[in-house]
């Protein structure tokens, strides 16, 4: 009882980790880099939703999905910043890196100079704090989460795999020149492509915001993210979900065990990932998912 | 149909291309042979728009040739590329519907005649195009450059790793595909069979055009007999 108790729990966790590995999937599957600059973005997008309620006073669904929109608004201003350029002049992909980096800290400062390092929280959206199904008790707020992080990839998968939009996404992702010659813009696919990264970026950072309370190194939490689509293989989209939920549940499970416990939880989980990185370094999604990148 | 005019493409300090003119006449193969090295590819990298060329002018009926890729495709340029570069993790279908990004109405359609003239196709339309033979990527490539109704077809060394029941197949393609209306611009090792086929005909050397004329003129010339026929010179 106390065990299925715990998956639940870990399961909304996990869907909000795949929100991050999501974006980082996105990003390194066409231009085949991490993208660090996203944990900048999901700080600022947190601190956005965060002043969208506390001056409008909206519920959670508004401010998501005003969230999601600045993020994606702001992930356009980033991919024209930090990375259009190096793509003109084919530069060499460790440029893209530290840009990433670069920009990240960037945006990590400004809201730090703009809100101090003060901590601040966001508003209880909901009267009732749980739901119970049957002998199970769930956060609302967690509940909420996880229904809004499937739903949105769902959404997310159902783009890339049933428009033509996102198949020329996924043909971007496997050789871009061929994508060129097809007639595909491949600047406007990339920019549309960094537009549902920073969607992504908002829905994560209202959730983290609400999770962890809000501090202008929140986005350092995309180090979960990036975790989760090692495991998942890099640039794959549903690795890098079901990476994010497996990395959930392990974390709350052992949060659970006796001698490990929360303070050694993160130790196990890079050893985990280190494990991975040795022992499988295209991740899981050999085993789920056919497709080669 | 195309005029390509002084047209000189550089790779940092590699001349690629030096003052090359060309013209490719409406309805017509013209066929464009070289050695390894020689720009042929550079030719069409550079009128399909991958590469920027450090001068000359491209004219497509008498205007001049947008820069950008996706802008040339609109204007009915395609390029089919060597090495088929279909899309590996995309179905067979997606391939095809990514040869038609720029012309979306009349997909369905126009799919039907492409399974029509490749039956094989529609049998692993459902297939990833990375799992399909060598010959069906090449026929795959091709299909999906037609699929857009182009005017002009830039085909570069589509025989390229076949088996010659293959060759003699993409060569009777490619005159189907004159037979459609379709201009063609052949990049081809196999000169022979290229030169057969061609109307006109250009040969490349060290990034400038050294001979030209009528398909068969160029078949007769001693040098390109020797050169790239490997007949003996007599």
């Amino acid at each position: 009882m106390y065990f299925l108790q715990q998956i639940l729990n870990g399961l909304s966790l996990g869907a909000v980790y795949s929100l991050i590995a999501v974006g980082f999937a996105l990003v390194f599957n066409i231009l085949k880099f991490s993208n660090f600059s996203q944990g900048g973005l999901i700080t600022v997008c947190a601190y956005i939703g965060f002043m969208i309620t506390r001056t409008f006073g909206l519920g959670l669904g508004a401010t998501l999905a005003l969230t999601a929109l600045a993020g994606g608004v702001i992930a356009l201003l980033v991919e024209r910043v930090a990375f259009r350029r190096l793509r003109r002049k084919n530069s060499p992909l460790i440029y893209y890196f530290v840009s990433s980096i670069t920009m990240g800290i960037l945006l990590e400062n400004l809201i730090t100079i703009y809100f101090s390092s003060n901590f601040y929280a966001f508003p209880r959206f909901f009267a009732r704090s749980t739901v119970r199904f049957g002998p199970f008790f769930m956060a609302t707020t967690d509940l909420a989460m996880l229904g809004i992080s499937l739903s949105s990839l769902l959404i997310l998968m159902i783009v890339l795999y049933r428009t033509t939009f996102g198949t020329a996404i996924r043909a971007l992702s496997m050789d871009m020149n061929a994508a060129r010659l097809m007639g595909i813009n491949v600047n406007f696919a990339i920019a549309g492509t960094f537009f549902l990264v920073g969607v992504f970026a908002g829905l994560g950072g209202v959730f983290l915001g609400i999770n962890y309370t809000l501090y202008p190194q929140l986005g350092k939490l995309i180090v979960k993210g990036f975790v989760a689509s090692v495991v998942g293989g890099l640039g794959n989209i549903l690795g890098a979900v079901v990476g994010a939920i497996l990395l959930g549940l392990l974390e709350v499970i052992l949060v659970g065990v006796p001698g490990i416990g929360s303070g050694l939880s993160p130790v196990v989980v890079f050893v985990i990932l280190l494990v991975f990185l040795i022992v499988r370094p295209q991740g899981i999604a050999g085993i789920i998912v056919k497709e080669k990148v | 149909m195309l005029e390509i005019r002084g047209l000189d493409v550089w790779y940092r300090h590699i001349h690629a291309l030096d003052s090359v003119d060309l013209s490719v006449r409406a309805g017509e193969i013209t066929a464009l042979i070289g050695a390894n090295g020689a720009g042929k590819t550079s030719l069409l990298n550079t009128i399909s728009g991958l590469v920027a060329p450090r001068a000359g002018s491209i004219e497509l009926e008498g205007s001049a040739l947008s820069r950008a890729p996706h802008r040339i495709v609109r204007k009915g340029v395609v390029h089919v590329p060597e090495g088929r570069h279909v899309f590996a993790g995309l179905t067979v279908q997606e391939n095809l519907l990514m040869g038609a990004y720029t012309r979306r109405k009349g997909f369905a359609g126009r799919l039907q005649e492409m399974y029509r003239l490749f039956p094989r196709l529609e049998e692993r339309k459902k297939q990833q195009a990375g799992t399909l033979s060598g010959g069906e990527q090449q026929m795959l490539a091709i299909c999906r450059g037609l699929i857009s109704e182009p005017r002009v077809l830039l085909m570069d060394e589509p025989s390229l790793g076949l088996a010659p029941l293959l060759v003699r197949e993409v060569f009777e393609l490619i005159q189907r595909i004159r037979a459609m209306g379709i201009t063609v611009l052949l990049v081809e090792q196999n000169a022979m069979q290229a030169l057969a086929v061609a109307d006109h005909a250009y040969v490349l050397e060290n990034g400038s055009v050294v001979l030209s004329g009528t398909g068969g003129e160029v078949l007769a010339d001693p040098n390109v007999r020797h050169a790239y026929l490997g007949a003996a010179a007599d």
